[in-house]
């Protein structure tokens, strides 16, 4: 836990963060599965690796320089949180922010990045890095929301991790129900060890 | 007789005609207002790494590796397309920097962040599940379909602090310790010069990759998803076709398939920069001048000889054509 800790510094993030990331990348070496130029996440190591996890509608997107000096866009999208997981109160706002986007006439693109479009809505895994709040695994923290023909709220992700898989797994139903998906949150989430434990250990 | 004939003659000419489809599952990077292809105006760019390179890679290694990846390209798209990838050799300790037209290839060993533009601001740290960043700047000029999306630099940041690069031709089975992934650095790079050349990944990774709706593959199609070619490319070929590209977004730890681009990824850079539109612009950035030294590279002069030969041959045409005009007028 200590040379976590350590690490944690060195890196600049969260021990609990590297932790996770580091169990993961242990797992993701062992087993035969493809990784992505963005490693593939699953449900539980995006929930495991996240401070914050909320379903809510997006209100603003906004771009802006990193600041004075910097040349480098970053976008802060505010989202109102209608259904808190963890640590986002419903009713209130909470600012994700993305690499990239568009200030006056400059643009940037990052590839794997998240994009959000303002009156959607989603589930975002949001963690802490220098100060603000990031999707967990860029793009795949950020999972859009649709309703489908009947009206029933699905998740436009295979939230298994098909792309992880291989053809089996890909070949799987996609959309899963958000009721669905955020009750399997909620089970990873109550097995997460709370601020107390990790103090103790 | 005649009817087997003729079946044949069908089957040949359809055998030629799907041999002369031109390849299009390749897709080009959207901006996101205008929703116009990013693209560069000019003729020739300049790429080049940092000289600190990377610990575990000698930099002349590092060198080799990056003028392979352009090669990788350059050598299969040269005779069709008018972009043109200089490589300037790593003298210089370099930052990434989206307004210096110099294109910069960054690893980070020890954070893996960019550091503090001033003593004002904070260092923005990336994800660490992404092994590569390529960050294109253009210009947003979402109702200038002309301007909109022209490119005005393009840097590639690595992320050594949880991937091991390597050249997989000198150490194909690297010891890279119990957090870092092996990563091939040509491999790696080749896919992402893909990016900086504006090209986007072949397929959509479920409905929240980041690129635009509106983004279309060189068919005008919607863009596949990487789901339905991963299940239907063992029955398919034009899936499978696909799942080969360098430009499709996973890739296996110590792959090296993607290290030469192919028919799709060089489509869509040929398509995005034909000869003829070619604008005949090679500056080299002021970035990227060495210091003390002449701005002009070899790439730069040849296309500079090039613009003067052509003017040239125009002035010498008009003298001709003038004088045969005086000698018929007498």
């Amino acid at each position: 836990m200590k040379s976590t800790s350590r690490l944690a510094r060195v890196l600049g993030f969260r021990p609990m963060t590297v932790a996770l990331f580091t169990v993961w990348l242990g797992l993701g070496l062992l087993s035969p599965a493809r990784a992505s130029v963005l490693m593939a996440m699953d449900l539980e190591t995006l929930t495991n690796s996240a401070d914050h996890v909320l379903v809510g509608t997006v209100e603003k997107v906004e771009s802006h320089y990193l600041s004075a000096a910097s040349r480098y866009i970053v976008t802060d999208v505010t989202v109102r949180s209608e259904r808190n997981l963890l640590g986002v109160p419903e009713g209130t706002r909470f600012v994700v922010r993305k690499l990239g986007g568009a200030v006056g006439e400059l643009g940037q693109l990052v590839h794997g990045e998240a994009s959000y479009q303002v009156g959607e809505q989603v589930l975002l895994f949001a963690s802490e890095r220098q100060g603000a709040f990031y999707a967990v695994g860029m793009a795949q923290g950020a999972m859009h929301i649709y309703r489908d023909s009947a009206g029933v709220r699905r998740v436009g992700v295979d939230l298994a991790g098909a792309e992880l898989s291989g053809p089996a797994l890909a070949a799987a139903p996609s959309g899963r129900t958000l009721d669905e998906v955020v009750s399997q949150v909620q089970g990873y989430l109550s097995r997460r060890p709370t601020q107390s434990q990790k103090r103790s250990q | 007789m005649r009817v087997l004939r003729s079946l044949l003659c069908l089957t040949v000419a359809c055998g030629l005609w799907a041999a002369a489809t031109p390849a299009a599952a390749y897709v080009r990077s959207y901006t996101t207002q205008g929703c116009h292809p990013v693209f560069w105006a000019q003729t020739c760019i300049y790429i080049t790494p940092d000289s600190a390179g990377v610990p575990e890679m000698a930099l002349s290694d590092v060198e080799r590796v990056v003028q392979q990846s352009i090669n990788s390209w350059q050598t299969r798209t040269r005779d069709s397309s008018f972009l043109r990838m200089n490589y300037l050799p790593a003298t210089a300790p370099r930052d990434v920097n989206s307004l210096d037209g110099l294109q910069v290839i960054k690893f980070y060993h020890e954070q893996w962040c960019r550091p503090a533009a001033d003593a004002t601001s904070n260092p923005v740290c990336y994800d660490p599940a992404a092994a590569a960043l390529t960050t294109v700047t253009y210009i947003n000029k979402p109702t200038d379909a002309a301007t909109d999306g022209r490119i005005v630099d393009a840097d590639i940041e690595l992320n050594a602090v949880f991937n091991y690069f390597y050249d997989a031709d000198l150490n194909p089975n690297p010891d890279t310790g119990l957090i870092r992934r092996p990563a091939d650095l040509w491999n790696t790079l080749t896919h992402e010069i893909g990016h900086l050349q504006g090209l986007e990944h072949t397929c959509r990774r479920g409905s929240f990759d980041s690129m635009p709706a509106c983004t279309r593959d060189g068919q005008g199609n919607q863009v596949i998803s990487c789901n339905v070619v991963e299940s239907g490319r063992s029955s398919n070929s034009d899936l499978q076709i696909i799942y080969e590209t360098t430009m499709y977004p996973t890739a296996d730890p110590k792959e090296t398939r993607k290290r030469v681009p192919h028919a799709d990824d060089l489509a869509g850079v040929i398509n995005a920069y034909p000869l003829v539109s070619d604008p005949r612009i090679c500056k080299l950035p002021e970035a990227g001048v060495p210091k003390g030294g002449c701005s002009a590279t070899a790439g730069e002069r040849a296309t500079q000889a090039g613009a003067l030969s052509a003017a040239g041959l125009l002035t010498a045409a008009l003298a001709l054509l003038i004088l045969h005009r005086r000698r018929r007028a007498r």
